[in-house]
């Protein structure tokens, strides 16, 4: 043990004295809220007399009989920093009636307010609300009312209103019990002596006391031979006995004297202040998030350690967690309202159940959009044109969020997009990114305009803003609607800081968009934009041979090749080439053969032709001229004549 | 930077003194040694020549032993002063946490001083360091020889402390100075506790 405990103060082993038992008394009165209420209360005194400590105490004790009381608790600086933030997201008055509905509000170092004027106006009105409310401020500070620079006047007026009580430094026999105090369980590293003989020496606040017994402890635990009262002194740098003062510029050493120990005490001071610097820290930590009506449980026990290993990482993990849980509650209450002020929320150490809670309410709130089942990677057939589609997809899965995000993949109708997203969102899904939502741009931004208030769109936003990925197909369908573009911009934008993965597929490339704010089309160009573009050799053939697999064609080489050889813009092209084969091979009740796919084909792609042709005005008259590359039937089209031995199986049948 | 380690619970401060050759940079260590109890200091590492002259480093452990739960223990340097000692003096330099820079108040030694005083600069400046970064107290030592001989500590401060940086008189062969000096670098350097990032 090298250090005295420093327990978090409370009433019970506050050390009465005359200097300071009126402020004690009325701090107590507040705690218990007997009484009126002092409007505020103003407790004065010098630096290191116990103010802080009053303050914290009477935290203490509301949080031990209200646990769910709430309670502002905050020095200028803190609350400076709180109002900017308010003000910068057009807050503020919702935190000004925070301010004015919290069960207590107490405000330490008020003489730093002179520090923000902006805040100025701010305390007086909270002084002002609240007296008239009948609720309770009690405010710390060094000076008395009237010497109180920098302060406007009418914040002046209100503090002289208030019942002001005075902390002086109590005097040696209150210093011995509070260094005794402060001793507990180590009582027998110093004798009894030393402390009498610390706490009658003269400093000017009781933070030097406690330093001092800190450093002697220190100094004691070191050192073989206990100390005596006067050696004890010197350590600490009290006066013992006039101190010989030579006027050369070159002062003699200490003659005899201990230069090595006064070195010594003099690291041991300037280390003790340095190190000890945490628990201050942590101690506003705990008054900090204590006043926002978290438990500061983990703060408390790391406060109690005498020698903690690394308590920047305990405070620093502490406050990531308080951060945490003050979010995930303000996300739980717009969720669910009936999950707002939950316990859970109000417990740092309880992260985890926290986030469940809110995931439960946010699946709760609405169900998303998920991949549909059926569309699958494996059923997605790959060739040449579609190489970097491909590989941008196995890089999204294997590192989502990190590679191409956003990915826009481009392609005219039929080429597969749909296919791609979902089956993308599907491998996404099975590689752990939960939850997928996939939707097209029209139910997208239908969701948008059903929204019926600002609540519902927050609500809206925190289901969104909590996906592990986005795919969203179609994206020209949002052109000309601003409002679901803008909720989609700003979706992108927190899915990007999230670093999540979002793919969007669109009919057109990005730059021939038109109706689409340019803002949104910046942030998409980028990520990376992909083509699908028209099937290749490879990718028809492996569309045809999957399509033929279990029908009466399956395994016919002949067949799948002249399938494929024929030129089609798109996969769903070649899909309806494949089933009009085989649907006249049923109807006609014979295998699919390649001369019976000629023949289909052919008769498809004639009429196509006529009815391509058809509003050709040059057609008007109805009379249709030879010599044209106009045809009548199939027959007469020598150049499209299958083969001999075909055309001779088909008479034969 | 002092390197703290919060597992270990230790604190090492490496001090360096710094200065022409013989302005009694080993002066202050042997005094320094000489007014420690045998139960917290090492043995001190001086490889000197035949002259008595630092021919590389001066080393002085001492363990301050447990402060606010920490093992604290200073190091204790010196630096050979000669001009063609200075890859000595580079490395001695390297991770130092506070410098004290002894002048030799003599009027004659001036231009070493000087000169000395713009090598530390130099050779701070060729690891990354900035002089006006890390603490530095200057001492002027051998302010017990007679005044003639001697510049008065205010003509030395015009000369090297334009930083105003602490600065002491010193007769480090008698020990006036010495730890006053010692006591000025080693707050200093506690100081800086308390900006380490992150800090508490």
């Amino acid at each position: 043990m090298t250090d005295v405990l420093t327990a978090p103060p409370d009433f019970e082993t506050f050390v009465l004295d005359a200097a300071n038992r009126p402020a004690a008394a009325a701090a107590r009165a507040v705690a218990d809220a007997t009484g009126v209420p002092f409007a505020p209360l103003v407790i004065v005194g010098a630096p290191g007399s116990g103010k802080s400590e009053l303050l914290q105490a009477i935290v203490g004790r509301v949080r031990a009989h209200h646990p769910n009381a709430v309670i502002e608790s905050f020095d200028p600086d803190a609350l400076a920093e709180r109002y900017r933030s308010a003000l910068l997201v057009a807050r503020a008055e919702m935190f000004r009636a925070e301010l004015l509905a919290a069960d207590l509000v107490l405000i330490d170092d008020f003489e730093g307010l002179a520090r923000h004027q902006d805040c100025q106006g701010l305390v007086s009105d909270l002084l002002d609300g609240r007296r008239g409310a009948g609720r309770e401020v009690v405010v710390a500070t060094g000076l008395v009312v009237e010497r109180l620079g920098g302060l406007d006047a009418r914040l002046l007026r209100r503090l002289a209103e208030g019942t002001s009580v005075a902390l002086s430094l109590p005097g040696p026999e209150a210093r011995y019990a509070i260094l005794r105090r402060r001793l507990h369980g180590h009582e027998t590293v110093l004798q009894d002596e030393v402390v009498r003989a610390v706490a009658e020496a003269e400093f000017v606040s009781m933070r030097d006391y406690t330093g001092a017994l800190s450093r002697l402890v220190a100094f004691q635990e070191a050192s073989a031979l206990p100390l005596s009262p006067r050696d004890a002194l010197l350590l600490i740098g009290a006066p013992v006995a006039p101190v010989p003062q030579g006027g050369d510029a070159l002062p003699p050493p200490e003659q005899g004297g201990d230069e090595f120990g006064a070195f010594l005490s003099e690291v041991s001071a300037g280390l003790s202040e340095q190190v000890d610097r945490w628990r201050r820290r942590i101690g506003e930590a705990m008054l900090r998030w204590g006043g926002e009506g978290l438990r500061t449980r983990r703060l408390e026990v790391l406060l109690a350690d005498e020698s903690p290993a690394d308590p920047e990482a305990v405070l620093a993990g502490f406050e990531a967690d308080a951060a945490e849980i003050v979010a995930l509650g303000a996300a739980a209450a717009r969720l669910a309202p009936d999950l707002a002020g939950a316990e859970v929320f109000r417990d740092p150490d309880q992260v985890a159940a926290a986030r469940a809670l809110v995931t439960q309410a946010r699946s709760r709130a609405a169900p998303l959009t998920a991949p549909l089942p059926h569309y699958r990677w494996d059923d997605f057939a790959e060739g040449p044109s579609l190489r970097l589609p491909m590989m941008a997809a196995r890089d999204i899965i294997s590192e989502p969020g990190r590679r191409y995000s956003p990915l826009v993949v481009i392609g005219a109708s039929g080429t597969g997009k749909t296919h791609y997203l979902h089956a993308l969102g599907n491998a996404l899904a099975a590689a752990g990114v939960a939850p997928v939502a996939c939707l097209g741009s029209h139910a997208f931004a239908a969701e948008v305009r059903a929204l019926p208030d600002a609540d519902a769109l927050a609500a809206w936003r925190s289901r969104y803003g909590w996906v592990g990925a986005l795919l969203l197909d179609d994206l020209q369908l949002l052109s000309g609607d601003h409002t679901a573009q803008e909720e989609l911009m700003l979706l992108i934008g927190e899915l990007t800081e999230g670093r999540r993965q979002m793919v969007l597929t669109s009919s057109l490339p990005l730059e021939e968009l038109v109706g689409m704010d340019a803002r949104l089309l910046a942030r998409l160009g980028g990520g990376l934009s992909v083509e699908l573009s028209s099937p290749d050799r490879e990718v028809r053939l492996a569309v045809i041979k999957r399509m033929l697999d279990g029908s009466a064609a399956a395994g016919d080489a002949a067949l799948a090749d002249f399938l494929a050889a024929r030129p089609a813009d798109s996969v769903r092209a070649v899909q309806g080439m494949v089933q009009r084969v085989l649907g006249e091979a049923a109807a006609q009740q014979v295998e699919p053969s390649p001369s019976l796919a000629r023949e289909v084909l052919d008769v498809m792609e004639i009429g196509l032709s006529r009815s391509a042709r058809r509003p050709d005005p040059r057609r008007s008259s109805g009379i249709l001229t030879p010599g044209m590359g106009q045809v009548r039937s199939p027959e007469k089209t020598v150049m499209r004549w299958p083969s001999v031995a075909d055309r001779l199986l088909a008479e034969l049948r | 930077m002092p390197l703290v380690n919060f597992t270990t619970r230790e604190i090492t401060c490496k001090l360096v003194y710094y200065g022409p050759g013989r302005c009694g940079k080993t002066t202050n260590l042997l005094y320094v040694h000489g007014r420690v109890p045998e139960d917290r200091r090492g043995n001190m590492v001086s490889l000197a020549t035949q002259s008595d002259r630092t021919l590389f480093f001066d080393f002085l452990p001492l363990e301050l032993g447990v402060i606010s739960g920490f093992t604290t223990r200073f190091q204790l340097y010196t630096v050979p002063g000669q001009v063609y000692y200075n890859a000595t003096r580079r490395l001695v330099l390297q991770g130092a946490d506070g410098v004290v820079f002894v002048v030799d108040s003599q009027a004659r030694r001036f231009d070493d001083n000087l000169e000395s005083f713009q090598n530390l600069q130099e050779n701070l400046l060729e690891q990354g360091v900035d002089i006006r970064q890390l603490p530095l107290v200057l001492q002027y030592n051998k302010q017990d020889l007679p005044p003639d001989l001697i510049l008065s500590p205010p003509d030395l401060d015009d000369a090297f402390n334009f930083r105003a940086v602490p600065s002491h008189p010193a007769d480090a062969l008698h020990g006036a100075g010495v730890f006053e000096t010692l006591k000025a670098l080693s707050g200093l350097v506690l100081q800086r506790l308390a900006t380490r990032p992150p800090s508490l």
